[in-house]
């Protein structure tokens, strides 16, 4: 943990660390470090993070939009009531502009808001449309992670942001990938990549719903607390399949398919790891030999089944803590360094039959850091149904590539044709998208 | 050699575990040992260690708030809106200051009684309108008066711009006052309502009367008028060159009695007749308000809930509310009696943590000083609970209920063991090792059955999972 906290010496010397526990030198460090990179390392590194939030998250939790006349009808019970309202338990949203709010789960954030190194587009999608509207995890993955939809591209192959690494030129350190122990689809490549192993995380504890059975047999309290967090949703897992839950929830940190987490299947996994995930990357991102890119792949923002128990609230915690971690704690670094959150798609407007949110085409993108112009990016599609993308989901306003674009561009100085050659080759792609990289 | 549960603990073990964990936030490694000399002089000295706490002096005084917002509010559109932005930003940043006494400092149960009466007056973040003053009244109101009367405390509070713009009371007018005889106006009743139904007696008052119904319509009415002229400084604007701290000590006092809008004549409250003088008379009917018998039994009750119990037995209640009596309504004689109560002592009793409980406690388990209190805060809000995320009155859930619900409670779980293998993954400490880390912050709360479990697990981090989990420590 990067904690700044210092242990208490007590008489018990093998417990006295336990609160101060480093696990960077867990991590290999093997790799020889470089000057080039056309000056975008060593101490002028302009580092890029991304964020990617598995499973499908939903843009109006973190950012309501009272401002919309259809806002209240269309959210039901999930909507928020109005900035300015007193809430006897939970703040009312934040006013941002009048017309967007911010939940008051991402207060944390506001400090960045305010600096204006804090840029939310409220309705993005990338190359993966269907047209039918039914979204599908695994697809929309590779296409956020490819930057094509198309399987005959070149680029179907790798992923964007190490064909953007191969741009910068060899002789920088890894990438480095936080998630599952494995490569992200994103950093496929020939560029390389570092894949922290699951165990910087600290390895679940197997079986843990087992053994907190036995913990609190026979307690009238923990026992059945227990039982009723344990107990699955029943009714629309058939519909959706294992397959789907593999999809949205696998290859995040500290969860591998293969290493299950033991977790309660109510809880939001995964998510909950984002800012401890966030600490890890940053302790190794400030090293003098810290690479310039790295990805965090967390789960746990699939919301199908009731959002009760202010769920969405929590999932919002962690990611803005997860933000806040990464900014705290790149120190300096941080003013140099663009992060990216982002999912591989939204949720519908309106919750479903379980008050849950099933998949919708357009979700938010965050983008934060010194160099980038904060403030709401792209145009407000609507909530009204007829402004709606088929399948119910908010309208695309931006392209996904079109903030790549940009970041690749101005952040790393890759030049257009490049880009346009390898990183975002093809026909149809979007231009970069204006005002949201400081120059 | 294999650890063995030992056949009994001395008593002064055992009241130092709960003292520790039930009244303060949780015991550091070897912590319960030093408080088994003294458990209940362990929380007394809390109480007598009234010095204030260096890194709060610094903090935006009530004054400078109180300008600031005039100013906001005189600017209006979107200089508002930026300063509700900065506000609430700025609570952040003073939440992360107020969190550490907590953990890092010498008196957990004097937090824990700041963090009980913060939430009893409801000036959180949850009411925009007074957000702002969300920790100044913390430090101006709570702090200072932790341990003296509760007209004290109440008297500060109703003092305080906060509850004043709350309830709208700065508008309120009497009809038969110098300015009212000029102009229309209205008598606003919600801070005298506050008083009486949040403050005093709790709900079930008013009209009706019948039991817990000690007041009715005309004592409301009554009190209202009594507190007609108790306003808000109207600050002067003042020139936008020099930054508003810097300002602030020549900033006048927040609080203000307009004699011109206050109601003449006598008013009749609660069976008694307060004759006619100003300011005074809501003074005087404070003070009766807070040495009222029902008044102390329902605070009793109130911090005993808080306390020891959803359902606190009769006992608690009953030497809390002698301690409060005692005093003369005394908030430190009602907190001191619970040093001396051995029904709040009691080991059976359970009270789940809430989130601010939990994870102060597990950062003491292992052993951490946190430096800055952001971390922490970000654990908080993680299991659902945000910076003074109220708006209202006693409105923070503290039922086994409200957080052991299916989804609340399956991220607390996942949260304890994430914590417990990230910090413990390297250590490479036998099974022994883990049992007597149980013990160190546990004590004797720890069971036969929990401790078997714990003894069979697979290394470190498992244990401290277990031990994370374990009913007895998410109760306190």
């Amino acid at each position: 943990m990067s904690d700044p906290s210092t242990p208490t010496l007590t008489r018990r010397s093998a417990l006295a660390g336990l609160g101060a526990v480093s696990i960077a030198p867990l991590l290999p460090s093997t790799v020889s470090f470089a000057q080039s990179a056309g000056g975008n390392s060593g101490d002028k590194r302009r580092p890029l993070i991304v964020i990617l939030l598995r499973g499908g998250f939903d843009g109006l939790s973190l950012l309501p939009v009272p401002g919309d006349p259809a806002y209240a009808n269309a959210r039901g019970d999930l909507a928020y009531p109005a900035p300015g309202s007193r809430q006897r338990y939970q703040p009312a949203p934040i006013d941002l502009d009048g017309r967007f709010a911010l939940n008051p789960a991402a207060t944390s954030l506001l400090r960045f808001w305010r600096a204006d190194q804090l840029a939310i587009a409220p309705a993005v999608a990338g190359a993966y449309r269907p047209t039918d509207g039914v979204m599908d995890h695994a697809l929309a993955q590779r296409a956020l992670a490819t930057g094509t939809a198309d399987s005959t591209s070149s680029a179907w192959n790798s992923g964007w942001l190490n064909r953007a690494l191969v741009q910068l030129g060899g002789g920088q350190p890894p990438a480095f990938a936080l998630g599952g122990g494995r490569v992200p689809a994103i950093l496929a490549g020939s560029a390389g990549v570092e894949a922290a192993p699951p165990a910087v995380m600290g390895s679940p504890v197997a079986g843990l719903m087992q053994k907190a059975e036995l913990l609190y047999r026979g307690d009238p309290l923990f026992g059945p607390a227990l039982a009723r967090a344990i107990k699955r949703h029943d009714l629309p897992m058939d519909r959706l399949g294992a397959k789907h839950l593999a999809a949205a929830n696998g290859g995040s940190a500290g969860v591998t398919a293969s290493n299950p987490t033991g977790s309660a299947p109510k809880s939001i996994r995964g998510a909950m790891d984002l800012p401890a995930a966030a600490a890890l990357v940053a302790a190794r991102m400030v090293r003098a030999d810290g690479p310039i890119c790295a990805v965090i792949e967390v789960s746990g923002f699939d919301a199908h089944f009731g959002e009760a128990d202010n769920r969405a609230e929590r999932r919002i915690a962690a990611l803005a803590g997860g933000l806040e971690t990464l900014a705290d704690d790149l120190g300096a670094l941080y003013e140099r360094s663009v992060i990216l959150g982002l999912s591989e798609f939204g949720r519908a407007v309106e919750p479903n039959i379980t008050g849950g949110l099933d998949h919708g085409l357009a979700g938010p993108v965050l983008c934060m850091g010194g160099p980038v112009i904060g403030g709401i990016k792209g145009a407000w599609p609507g909530l009204a149904r007829d402004k709606r993308s088929p399948g119910g989901g908010l309208a695309p306003s931006v392209d996904a590539r079109a903030i790549f674009k940009r970041i690749v561009q101005d952040h790393w100085k890759i030049t257009p044709a490049q880009i346009n050659a390898t990183v975002f080759p093809g026909a149809n792609m979007p231009a970069p998208f204006k005002g949201l990289i400081r120059a | 050699m294999v650890m063995e549960y030992p056949e009994s603990f001395p008593q002064a073990q055992i009241a130092a575990a709960v003292a520790a964990t039930r009244f303060g936030y949780g015991a550091r490694p070897g912590e319960i040992g030093f408080i088994a000399d003294d458990p209940g002089g362990w929380l007394l000295a809390q109480l007598r260690d009234e010095a204030p706490l260096p890194a709060l002096a610094n903090l935006p005084k009530t004054a400078t708030i109180l300008a600031e917002m005039q100013a906001a509010e005189a600017a209006g559109g979107e200089a508002l809106r930026r300063y509700r932005l900065k506000m609430m930003a700025r609570q952040q940043e003073e939440a992360a200051i107020h969190i550490l006494p907590a953990i890092n400092g010498p008196n957990p149960y004097r937090e824990r009684l700041v963090r009980f009466w913060s939430e009893f007056f409801g000036i959180g973040l949850g009411d925009p309108v007074v957000a702002p003053f969300a920790h100044a009244f913390e430090r101006e109101v709570i702090r200072p008066n932790l341990t003296r009367r509760f007209y004290d405390m109440m008297l500060a509070a109703i003092r305080h711009p906060a509850l004043i713009l709350k309830h709208a009371n700065q508008k309120s007018l009497a009809k038969r006052s110098a300015t009212g005889r000029d102009q229309r106006g209205s008598l606003e009743t919600g801070l005298a309502r506050a008083i009486l139904e949040d403050y005093c007696f709790g709900p079930g008052g008013g009209a009706k009367g019948g039991p817990g119904g000690t007041w009715r319509e005309p004592d409301l009415l009554a009190l209202a008028n009594m507190l007609t002229g108790w306003t808000v400084t109207r600050v002067p604007a003042q020139p936008a060159s020099a930054p508003a701290v810097e300002r602030a000590p020549l900033l006048p006092a927040p609080f203000r009695f307009d004699a011109s809008v206050h109601a003449e004549g006598s008013k009749y409250f609660l069976g008694r007749n307060y004759p006619e003088a100003g300011v005074l008379e809501a003074e005087a009917a404070l003070d009766t308000l807070t040495r009222t018998p029902a008044v102390g039994r329902r605070l009793a009750r109130l911090l005993a809930r808080h306390l020891v119990a959803d359902d606190p037995p009769a006992e608690v209640v009953d030497d809390l509310t002698l301690g409060y009596a005692s005093g003369g309504g005394s908030l430190g004689r009602m907190a001191a009696a619970v040093a001396g109560s051995n029904a709040a002592f009691e080991p059976s009793l359970q009270k789940v943590k809430r989130p601010d409980d939990l994870v102060l406690s597990v950062y003491r388990a292992l052993g951490m000083r946190p430096r800055r209190g952001e971390p922490l805060l970000r654990d908080m809000a993680l299991l659902g609970m945000g910076v003074k995320p109220y708006g209202a009155p006693l409105a923070v859930p503290g039922s086994a209920n409200y957080w052991l619900a299916p989804a609340r409670f399956a991220d607390r779980m996942d949260w304890c063991a994430s914590i417990a293998v990230r910090a413990l993954s390297e250590n490479s400490q036998g099974p022994d090792g883990a049992l007597a880390q149980a013990f160190d912050v546990l004590g004797p709360k720890l069971s036969p059955q929990t401790f078997r479990r714990l003894a069979v697990a697979l290394d470190a981090g498992e244990s401290a999972a277990l031990l994370f989990i374990s009913v007895e420590f998410q109760t306190r």
